[in-house]
């Protein structure tokens, strides 16, 4: 038998009622602070709406099972328990997970030491739905090769930019023109990061780039570091560059989750909303790229570097690299002379 | 008869709302525990369910609680929502 309210003791109904309630206004008021945040807003709404149906599924369950044997009310509850706990926790992760990738963020002291400089360009591209704000460096003259260049997920374009041209660094690129344009929601970039937005973002940066008059479209190095790599993979993919440069690639976006917490693998896969398949798009790359790895990264395993390193058609050269750490790429000397020297092979910067 | 069949649906609400519930607390408690650095927002969501749990018992004991149980749950409502602001102006 069912116990309806009437059946249930008073101190037990009285309990019943107080955990409902306790629940509900917990539930109600965190949701009051997580839906005006910006970061946590889409989280909010997930579980909100995860909730409400959830809340329907079950009373219908329970409809449904009421005129059934004890034995089967109490297995439909469990199972209504398990698979709303399974499915909420499955949303969570699912938006949870890209916010911990992305560290969206502005960097105004380093865009105003960088506008001071007579060479340094800002940029701002405007797309029918978004505005892509970022930096070009001008180091030639004329119809000019350009590098342009996709960050790491903490890297805002006039930071690097400034860095690269206060280190002295930049001369790596000599004869090259170098951009760094941010990805949607970091710098002065509209939107917020995704894998879409991403790939978006780099064919618009792309088209964008090459129809500059100071821009040599046939010679175009694209250069990826960490999360940037698979935006440049794609970008090769669907364009045709002349070159392609990677500072600890992936294969795909499963390797940095399992990286983060090792639990993506079977039907867990499919919470990976940041899929980025690198090791996919390199199928249709059609140069030859030259690929960094260390094997001391402590953010991008070298095995996944390596299993991308296989996908490409023309083959790559594969520079295995030791004691450099993942932040580390970019102060090696060792590193940035062979970039130097991979750019020379691939395009004439004479010309 | 009509009348207990279906306050008797109505009262399978409760359950089916309480299990939904105290899932989205827990994804929420996974949420403050990846997305916030300090402990008291990390374990937010305890906490309040622990406070709001004292709160509805001893309220329950009132007698327009007991008699008023919509107006118990709206109450409830709205003292959440206030609540939330509070947490937000806080954090």
């Amino acid at each position: 038998m069912e116990s309806t309210p009437e059946q249930t003791s008073q101190p037990q109904l009285r309990f019943q009622r107080a955990l409902l309630a306790a629940l509900l206004m917990s539930v109600i008021a965190l949701l009051t602070w997580f839906l005006p945040s910006e970061s946590a807003q889409s989280i909010g709404l997930a579980i909100l709406i995860a909730t409400v149906l959830l809340m329907l599924l079950n009373w219908m369950i329970f409809l449904v099972t009421r005129n059934a044997t004890r034995g089967i009310k109490l297995t439909a509850r469990i199972l209504a328990a398990l698979v709303s706990l399974v499915l909420l926790l499955s949303v969570t992760i699912y938006m949870i997970a890209p916010k911990q990738l992305f560290y969206a963020r502005n960097d105004e002291a380093s865009a105003s030491a960088l506008a001071a400089y007579p060479n340094v360009e800002q940029l701002t591209i405007e797309t029918e739905d978004r505005v892509v704000s970022g930096w070009m460096i001008h180091q030639a003259e004329g119809k000019a090769p350009l590098v342009l260049y996709f960050g790491g997920n903490g890297e805002v374009a006039a930071k690097r930019m400034l860095y690269l041209v206060e280190s002295g660094d930049i001369s790596a690129f000599a004869g090259c023109n170098f951009a760094f344009l941010d990805y949607p929601g970091y710098g002065l970039s509209s939107g917020s990061p995704s894998e879409a937005s991403l790939q978006q973002m780099g064919l618009d940066v792309y088209d964008a780039m090459i129809s500059r008059e100071d821009v040599d479209a046939s010679r175009i190095i694209l250069f990826g570091f960490s999360m940037g790599t698979g935006v440049a993979n794609y970008v090769a993919a669907n364009r045709t560059p002349a070159g392609l440069v990677l500072f600890a690639p992936y294969a795909d976006g499963y390797d940095l989750y399992n990286t983060m917490v090792p639990i993506f693998y079977g039907p867990l896969r499919a919470l990976v909303a940041f899929k980025m398949e690198s090791v996919r798009f390199a199928e249709s790359v059609s140069v030859k790229p030259i690929i960094f790895s260390s094997v001391d990264d402590e953010m991008v395993p070298f095995a996944s570097s390596e299993r991308l390193s296989n996908a490409y058609p023309a083959g790559c050269a594969f520079m295995r690299l030791q004691g450099l750490g993942h932040n580390d790429y970019w102060k090696s000397t060792g590193v940035l002379l062979n970039v130097s020297q991979y750019i020379a092979e691939v395009i004439d910067l004479g010309a | 008869m009509e009348h207990k069949e279906k306050s008797y649906r109505a009262g399978l609400f409760a359950p089916a709302a309480a299990i939904a519930l105290g899932c989205a607390l827990a994804g929420l408690l996974l949420s403050t525990f990846m997305l916030c650095n300090i402990s008291v927002q990390q374990f937010l969501p305890l906490i309040l369910l622990g406070l709001f749990l004292l709160l509805a018992f001893f309220t329950m004991r009132m007698r327009w609680a007991k008699t008023h149980v919509w107006l118990f749950y709206t109450l409830c409502v709205v003292f959440a929502v206030a609540f939330g602001f509070v947490i937000r102006a806080i954090f």
